[in-house]
């Protein structure tokens, strides 16, 4: 199989050398172009030709008439989502818990796998690796009933804990300080070893002879560390950082519903719980595409900024 | 790989390696103990669980949970279904985004940078769920095995990373390529495919695990009950929905679930679909150890 | 790139010409038939009813069910894009909107062909009239018919302890109710004499007490109100307040979630809940089973602080037969008569018999006073076997509200229950207070868009600040603040609407 489509191409190759006039560059890269057909039809069907969907935050929405059909109501719905001030604290929430993510549990998940790549008992290591990413495929109820029966006043583990070094019961999940907290705790519980499997797939590819010469210039574990491993999987993790940045104003909503309560509101509501609560009253299509486009708009401000300064401090560019 | 290890042997223990191993060992243990927990109480008496007496071992082996689990008459056909979705989808993605990632990977491809943008994109605008539906519906996938595995036959994340990787893959050996005479095709499936061989197995882990867990797409895009995958039967026998009990007060009435077994039935599921990622990582795992760029090189 | 999309909008054009010729006409008419499917209820083959149905009708019924915590998630997407089944079961208050933009058959204009749903309404004249969108019904209603089987948020008690604390009879009213618990409390300070699920003590006692979290039909006043702009809402949180500093609640029984309710009143940690009733059967199985003298029971419902007794009901029993679920015919359905005529046949006497029973002569029997008799082996077999033998049946043969049903009789099932539940029914026929479920209007697309965004943010204020003022972090004393700012985001918009609709129902 291999072998016929190498040889056609060789023939092809013969072809286009001697008998066309095209430029260089197609001469050179048909063969990519040619990959790239499937994917990039993939992508007009499937991504870019629903994209008209977007234009329902303009319209009121009726099904029966479709999306061209329905009347256009212009910015009506933005200008009702940016007049009304809980969404700022909600859009703040969103941001902030997004932000301590991305403090605490983006780090995290690369020191684990720069951690587990100075291991030095194999297999520990190995069991180490396969368990750390299980908790990835517990369902989110689980893990919420879990957090809650963990962190309760009465019983809770964690209270327990407190109580017998002589500490205070704190009712954990009512005081609205400790919401973050918990949130981000649990995020780094449930992803940290599914993370790190990027950073440790990225550590593979280093050479054991870098280390060696490294080794041999007298240089330290640290030293290994920060001059041969960090800069080897930093490209891997400025791509991540991106990523990350371009996804702070969006958050699911399912974890926290499980996990707030009215008095954590002030710390824990964010965008998609709020939606998801008006959702409940009615099925407003034009006002949840509204307030997407409008997370869009911020992410796509957010990836660019992060990414020229990306480009520009790492030579690390998503584009 | 046998020099690193001779290397480190040559070392003694210092005080990193025992912090380092005492950090995993915590680590360890904060993962497993939930992981645990959710295994006594699926195989405890249901109303110990009930109780709250379970913490630290079970109580009155019990494996009624998992009797009823597998009693589902469907419960066997959306396995066998989930396996089909998942072999085929990640082959599919597979396929699909390293065609996609490669050409884009090359630095002198023309409209490169445009390309890149044009994918980067729908990674953050998206029409929503209504144009996806009404397109899928054109196309005649409703209620077909293409309406799970095509929608998402890419995933852009998934294809950067995969792009970063091929990327960093030492421009000289294309060079040596390109002087054997080799297409720019022949040289992916010959040179860039074997150097690739942990991140595609990281890709397979990161795509199946997605189709494996995944019931949104058949949620919105199948009704043949026959077609479900194993996400689906497993919703339908357990209640996933606390969510709406707990935000509008559940007011129903004369449906009353049967409480005691609703807690062990959650976490014998949790136990049902861990399993196939534990027994499939120790065969992945093997990818994640080797240096293989090196070696080629060097050859 | 023009080209390539150019081509594609192609290819999907000759899909859909394709498509369209390859739909051949059968003879049997094709009924695709949605609805959610409960955790507690399986549909599969060896079900009879739905086969004798099919038989019965000369149709062919096509079956599609999701799991009820997804059902809205893929309900909404085929409402969103015109893309619905035949026959689909949805709340009618979601459905409404959609009723309104013609997506299904308004079945005021079909009455001539429903003789038999068109009985079942008059006979509910009033009741159904909440159905109504602009006066015209869209919908079949599930009816329980002499539903007997009896759910709501009632008080319960476990008997014992009334024992132990030397009370010889359970309270009568709210200030009684307080007593009781803090000598419970004082009996066991170990224990948090009343555990709630989460912060719905706030509509689930609160009707009781006399208010409610939310916009609500007061029958006291004949109209709708929302609660918390009232006072006595706000004696409803002083009362809290109490439970919560004296130690009556729990500190987190806002976060309380289902399975840790369930674990207090197991475990002998509470003695008190103000629930649904039905729970108390699961419970007291545990209970029980280390204490058999250990069992809530039902208290006679309380009167409180304005002179009032109210306990509310369920939807689907008692007093209010007709269920939240209704059954909704698609405009776009191709077999609209096949349709009409198969929701019809629910509704007759036979129907409902099949779809309440099974099949007469197979399932049961009927006796010569009339009377039902079920095979005694079935249930001596479920009694002994099952967890919940009454629903376990039902789902064997494919019966009741959970099935596909229209009109259901939900007498005759005693012999599957327990001896609890039987009392426990008995007890409540005795108690007169038992009110009528209230049945949410449907209000008009204007109205439901014009308040979507008030009530969103009003029961934000109301979820955080009630939760505030009851741990005690805000003082009552500004209750008249929160008042104030429940009314600047419009709670009383809320009202008018809501009374506007009700007025246009009554006529």
């Amino acid at each position: 199989m291999n072998l016929a489509i190498a040889k056609k191409s060789k023939q092809n190759r013969n072809k286009i050398c001697c008998g066309s006039k095209l430029p260089v560059w197609v001469k050179r890269d048909w063969q990519l172009y040619l990959m790239l057909a499937l994917p990039i039809a993939y992508y007009i069907i499937m991504k870019y030709i629903p994209m008209y969907g977007t234009l329902i935050a303009f319209k009121d929405y009726s099904a029966r008439l479709g999306v061209w059909g329905s009347k256009w109501i212009g910015l009506t719905n933005f200008k009702k989502i940016l007049s009304e001030p809980y969404f700022y604290k909600l859009l703040r929430n969103t941001l902030l818990i997004n932000f301590y993510c991305l403090l605490f549990a983006f780090p995290a998940s690369i020191l684990f796998a720069l951690l587990l790549n100075e291991m030095r008992f194999k297999r520990f290591r190995k069991v180490a690796q396969t368990v750390s990413y299980l908790p990835h495929f517990i369902s989110t109820v689980v893990v919420c009933g879990m957090i809650t029966n963990f962190l309760r006043t009465n019983g809770g583990l964690v209270n327990d804990l407190i109580a017998l070094f002589g500490g205070e019961r704190i009712s954990f999940l009512t005081k609205p300080e400790y919401f973050r907290g918990i949130y981000v705790i649990s995020e780094i519980w449930q992803h940290l070893g599914w993370d790190a499997i990027i950073y440790i797939a990225a550590l593979t590819s280093i050479s054991p002879e870098l280390y060696e010469v490294a080794s041999i210039e007298g240089a330290n574990r640290l030293q290994k560390a920060i001059y041969v491993t960090f800069p080897c999987i930093a490209s891997t993790i400025t791509i991540m950082l991106i990523l990350r940045i371009g996804h702070l104003v969006s958050l699911g909503y399912e974890k926290i519903i499980l996990l707030y309560s009215g008095t954590t509101y002030e710390t824990a509501d964010v965008i998609s719980t709020y939606v998801y609560r008006r959702g409940l009253l009615t099925a407003d299509f034009s006002y949840g595409t509204a307030i997407e486009l409008f997370q869009t708009v911020i992410s796509l401000i957010l990836v660019l900024c992060a990414n020229w300064v990306g480009h520009k401090i790492s030579d690390t560019s998503l584009w | 790989m046998k020099r690193i290890k001779a290397l480190a042997g040559k070392h003694k223990m210092n005080w990193f390696d025992y912090l380092n191993c005492l950090i995993m060992l915590a680590v360890i243990v904060a993962v497993i103990y939930p992981l645990y927990y959710c295994l006594i109480v699926s195989v405890s008496d249901g109303m110990a669980v009930t109780r709250g007496e379970v913490t630290w071992k079970p109580i009155g082996i019990d494996f009624s949970a998992y009797k009823a689990v597998f009693k589902n008459a469907q419960i066997l056909r959306s396995y066998g279904n989930t396996i089909f979705y998942t072999v085929l989808g990640t082959l599919i993605n597979l396929v699909m985004t390293a065609l996609c990632a490669f050409p884009l990977s090359r630095r002198k491809l023309r409209g490169r940078h445009f390309l890149n943008l044009m994918c980067l994109l729908t990674m953050f605008v998206s029409g929503g769920m209504i144009p996806l539906y009404l397109q899928v519906k054109a196309l005649h996938l409703l209620d077909t095995i293409w309406a799970i595995v095509l929608p998402g036959a890419i995933s852009t994340y998934n294809m950067i990373i995969l792009r970063t990787f091929f990327s960093n893959i030492p421009e000289e050996l294309f060079d040596a390529a390109q002087i054997d005479g080799a297409g720019q095709f022949q040289t992916f499936l010959r040179i860039v495919i074997p150097l690739s061989k942990t991140i595609i197995a990281t890709l397979v882990l990161f795509y199946a695990v997605g189709h494996w867990n995944g019931y949104m797409s058949s949620l919105l895009y199948l009704s043949d009950s026959s077609k479900m995958p194993l996400q689906m039967t497993i919703r339908k026998m357990v209640i996933q929905g606390d969510i709406a009990s707990m935000t509008t007060g559940n007011m129903s009435g004369g449906v009353s679930e049967t409480l005691i077994t609703e807690n062990k039935l959650k976490y014998a599921v949790v136990m049902v679909s861990v399993l196939p990622a534990v027994v499939i990582y120790p065969f992945l795992q093997k990818y994640f150890v080797n240096s293989v760029m090196v070696g080629s090189i060097k050859e | 790139m023009k080209k390539i999309v150019s081509l594609f909008f192609a290819v999907v054009l000759v899909f859909n010409l394709c498509a369209c010729s390859a739909t051949a006409t059968k003879e049997k008419p094709v009924l695709t038939i949605q609805r959610s499917e409960h955790e507690s209820f399986t549909y599969n083959k060896e079900q009879p009813v739905i086969e004798e149905l099919e038989k019965r009708l000369n149709i062919d019924i096509q079956l599609e069910t999701y799991p009820s915590a997804d059902y809205n998630a893929k309900l909404n997407i085929q409402l969103g894009t015109d893309d619905l089944p035949d026959i689909v079961l949805g709340t009618y208050t979601s459905l409404a909107q959609y009723a309104a933009q013609g997506m299904f058959v308004n079945l005021s204009e079909h009455m001539d062909k429903l003789p038999n749903y068109k009985a079942t309404l008059e006979k509910y004249e009033t009741l159904a009239n909440a159905f109504k969108v602009d006066g015209d019904m869209y919908w079949f209603i599930q009816d329980v018919e002499k539903g007997s089987v009896i759910g709501g948020d009632f008080p319960m008690v476990r008997k014992d302890i009334l024992e132990d604390i030397g009370w010889e009879k359970a309270p009568d009213n709210f200030e009684e109710l307080y007593e009781m618990l803090k000598a419970i409390k004082e009996y066991d300070p170990n224990s948090i004499p009343f555990v709630t699920r989460g912060t719905s003590v706030l509509s689930r006692m609160g009707y009781s007490f006399g208010t409610y979290n939310n916009i609500y039909f007061e029958p006291d006043e004949g109209k709708y109100l929302y609660g918390p702009i009232y006072d006595h809402y706000r004696d409803f949180l002083e009362y809290l307040n109490r439970f919560y500093t004296e130690g009556l609640l729990d500190p987190d029984f806002a976060s309380f979630n289902k399975s840790m309710w369930m674990e207090y009143l197991t475990s002998g940690k509470s003695f008190f809940f103000f629930d649904n009733s039905s729970f108390s059967t699961d419970i007291n199985l545990v209970t029980k089973s280390v204490d058999p003298e250990a069992a809530f029971v039902p208290m006679l419902t309380l009167e409180n602080n304005y002179g009032s007794r109210r306990n509310r009901l369920y939807e689907g029993c008692g007093v209010s037969p007709l269920r939240n679920d209704v059954w909704a015919i698609s405009s776009n359905c191709e077999n609209l008569d096949a349709a009409l005529a198969f929701m019809d046949y629910l509704y007759s006497d036979e129907g409902a018999m099949l779809c309440s029973y099974g099949i007469e002569g197979v399932n049961y029997d009927v006796l010569e006073d009339g009377t039902i008799e079920f095979d005694q082996e079935k249930i001596d077999w479920y009694k002994n076997n099952a967890n919940d033998p009454y629903r376990e049946y039902c789902n064997e043969i494919g019966v009741g509200v959970l099935a596909v049903a229209g009109k259901i009789y939900s007498e005759n099932w005693y012999e599957f229950l327990d001896q609890d539940s039987l009392d426990m029914l008995a007890f409540w026929e005795k108690d007169e207070y038992l009110q009528p479920y209230s049945y949410s209007l449907c209000l008009s697309a204007e109205d439901t868009a014009a308040i979507a965004d008030i009530s969103t943010a009003c029961s934000t204020l109301v979820s955080s600040e009630s939760l505030k003022f009851i741990t005690g972090t805000r003082p009552l004393s500004e209750f008249g603040d929160f008042v104030e700012e429940l009314k600047a985001a419009g709670a009383e918009t809320i009202e008018e609407v809501y009374n506007k609709t009700y007025q246009s129902t009554l006529n």
